[in-house]
């Protein structure tokens, strides 16, 4: 059934509920739960932008390259180490694609908390899903 | 004048210096084996290659010293400046850059953003049609690219209050199940299925960017029935607060599956797919749409991107670069989207998409335009 649009004044604050069969899920709190995945995926995107722009400064500078690696995963932390480009790019990728993950877990401990058992379900169905995209990715 | 590098045999080491630095300072000592290239995948250990720098920018790769006498110096020949004296690796002579590469996200992100794309249909024509990049690596290129437009968007949209987070997780599932599944298949094809494929997709894509209308006003509905996943936002142009609905959810998962496969299998976000069907079957404001699509875009390529990255198929000299001209490109195309004509962007996109289309599909049976 289709309402007239309630008019509200302007506010710095969003406003977003969300709804489970009508009954009202987030309420208040949503704003509060959007600022604070918002603060989590922009953390994720400055640090891995931030690794990824040193290993690039690292490079132009010269201090040994971009080494190619056959595995990233046993070379990874001895690249680190010494500091070469090659381990600070990959160490920045890998936060990037953690970051949408850290989200996928923070929504799912949030629904939890929130009894919302649908969407806590969905959210641990689709961390399953990313973890066996791994597993099999590394097993080729 | 172009800068040349050093050669050496059995070893591999190269080391390409700017015309600048070629004048100024001698070559550095090498301890292990330097060389410049499109990517690592190509380069053999050992043989002998002369690689010119026509830049002071250029891509780095250490290869496995394999023999080489450690603290050995490049040899420098003054007259071997601007040409190639010997190759035994193609992949050397279009040799990358990282300007290029960048400027190739940078674009991609900042049209995608201003068209509600992830960038990957611009992305992976552009890394492989105009910089010879293998498919493959820009197709994982392409999808970790999608996961940083996407971050980059989710943090404002988040903010905003338009993201619709348990829609989001929702069609997560059956679009990060889709991308598994197309990561695996994407990694088994061969070069000319994926860039057919590719360019079949491109020419939807540049169809539905083409007809796409201005999107209708958003429902405003009662606070009862909003279903399972039903929400609300403040719209700040209508100054009003929109519930919404969503309905046909099997249909929504569906098309999640599929847009999850084609965004693993060829490195796009799937956008294309979910938003028209999220708006239009699931009458889901657009404004909502595009925030809940942003969110769960990057989750979709990540799944995809994590096959790549475990297959040793992202490699990092493209992939950094992309990365990093598509974030700066969501921020600029985000600032520019309200100044520009959607309607006039929309068709010059739709354009530039089917030739690049048609490109693609030249090069799947041999026919290169450049």
């Amino acid at each position: 059934m289709k309402s007239r649009p309630r008019r509200h004044k302007p506010s710095d604050t969003p406003v977003s509920r969300e709804f489970n069969g009508g009954r009202l899920v987030f309420g208040k709190t949503a704003g509060r739960t959007n600022r604070a995945l918002s603060w989590l995926m922009l953390a994720g995107l400055v640090a891995s932008v931030g690794l990824m722009v040193a290993g690039a400064v690292l490079a132009g500078v010269g201090r040994g390259g971009i080494v190619a690696r056959e595995s990233f995963l046993e070379d990874l932390p001895g690249a680190l180490a010494s500091l070469e480009p090659w381990g600070l790019f990959i160490l920045g990728l890998l936060v990037l694609l953690a970051t949408p993950i850290f989200r996928v877990v923070a929504t799912f401990l949030l629904f939890l908390r929130r009894r919302v058992w649908w969407s806590c379900t969905v959210s641990a169905i689709v961390l399953c899903i990313i973890a066996l995209s791994v597993v099999l990715g590394l097993r080729g | 004048m172009a800068a040349e590098v050093g050669v050496h045999a059995c070893g591999a080491q190269w080391r390409v210096v700017g015309r600048r630095n070629l004048h100024r300072r001698r070559l550095p000592r090498v301890s292990p084996s330097h060389t410049f290239c499109r990517t690592s995948a190509h380069l053999p250990p050992a043989g002998t290659h002369v690689i010119v720098a026509h830049r002071a920018v250029r891509l780095l790769y250490r290869m496995d010293p394999a023999g080489a006498p450690h603290g050995s110096r490049v040899p420098h020949d003054p007259g071997a400046a601007g040409r190639v004296l010997r190759t035994d690796c193609d992949s050397l002579e279009p040799m990358t850059d990282v300007i290029l590469l960048a400027l190739v996200g940078l674009l991609a992100g900042t049209f995608g953003s201003m068209v509600g794309l992830g960038g990957g249909v611009f992305v992976i024509p552009g890394l492989v049609l105009f910089l010879g990049v293998p498919i493959h690596h820009a197709i994982s290129a392409s999808l970790i690219a999608v996961v940083a437009t996407s971050t980059t968007a989710s943090v404002t949209y988040l903010r905003q209050g338009l993201a619709n987070l348990r829609l989001a997780v929702t069609l997560e599932m059956a679009l990060t199940l889709g991308a598994l599944a197309g990561g695996f298949v994407g990694a088994m094809l061969d070069r000319q299925t994926l860039s057919a494929i590719f360019g079949g997709v491109m020419v939807v894509i540049a169809l539905y960017v083409a007809i796409r209308r201005k999107a209708p006003a958003p429902t405003i509905d009662g606070g009862d029935g909003l279903g399972l996943v039903g929400a609300c936002y403040y719209d700040r142009q209508l100054r009003c607060e929109v519930r919404y609905p969503v309905r046909r959810l099997p249909l929504g998962l569906l098309v999640g599956l599929i847009a999850g496969n084609v965004s693993g299998l060829l490195g796009v976000g799937g956008g294309f797919l979910t938003v028209p069907v999220t708006h239009l079957g699931m009458s889901v404001p657009m404004r909502a749409t595009v925030a809940t699509s942003g969110l769960m875009l990057g989750v979709t390529a990540c799944a995809g991107a994590l096959v790549y990255l475990a297959r040793g198929l992202v490699d990092p000299v493209v992939t950094v670069p992309v990365v990093l001209g598509v974030t700066a490109g969501a921020l600029l195309g985000s600032r520019l989207a309200s100044r520009v004509r959607t309607s006039v962007l929309a068709v010059v996109l739709a354009v530039v998409l089917f030739a690049l289309a048609i490109q693609m599909l030249l090069a799947a049976v041999g026919i290169s335009m450049r």
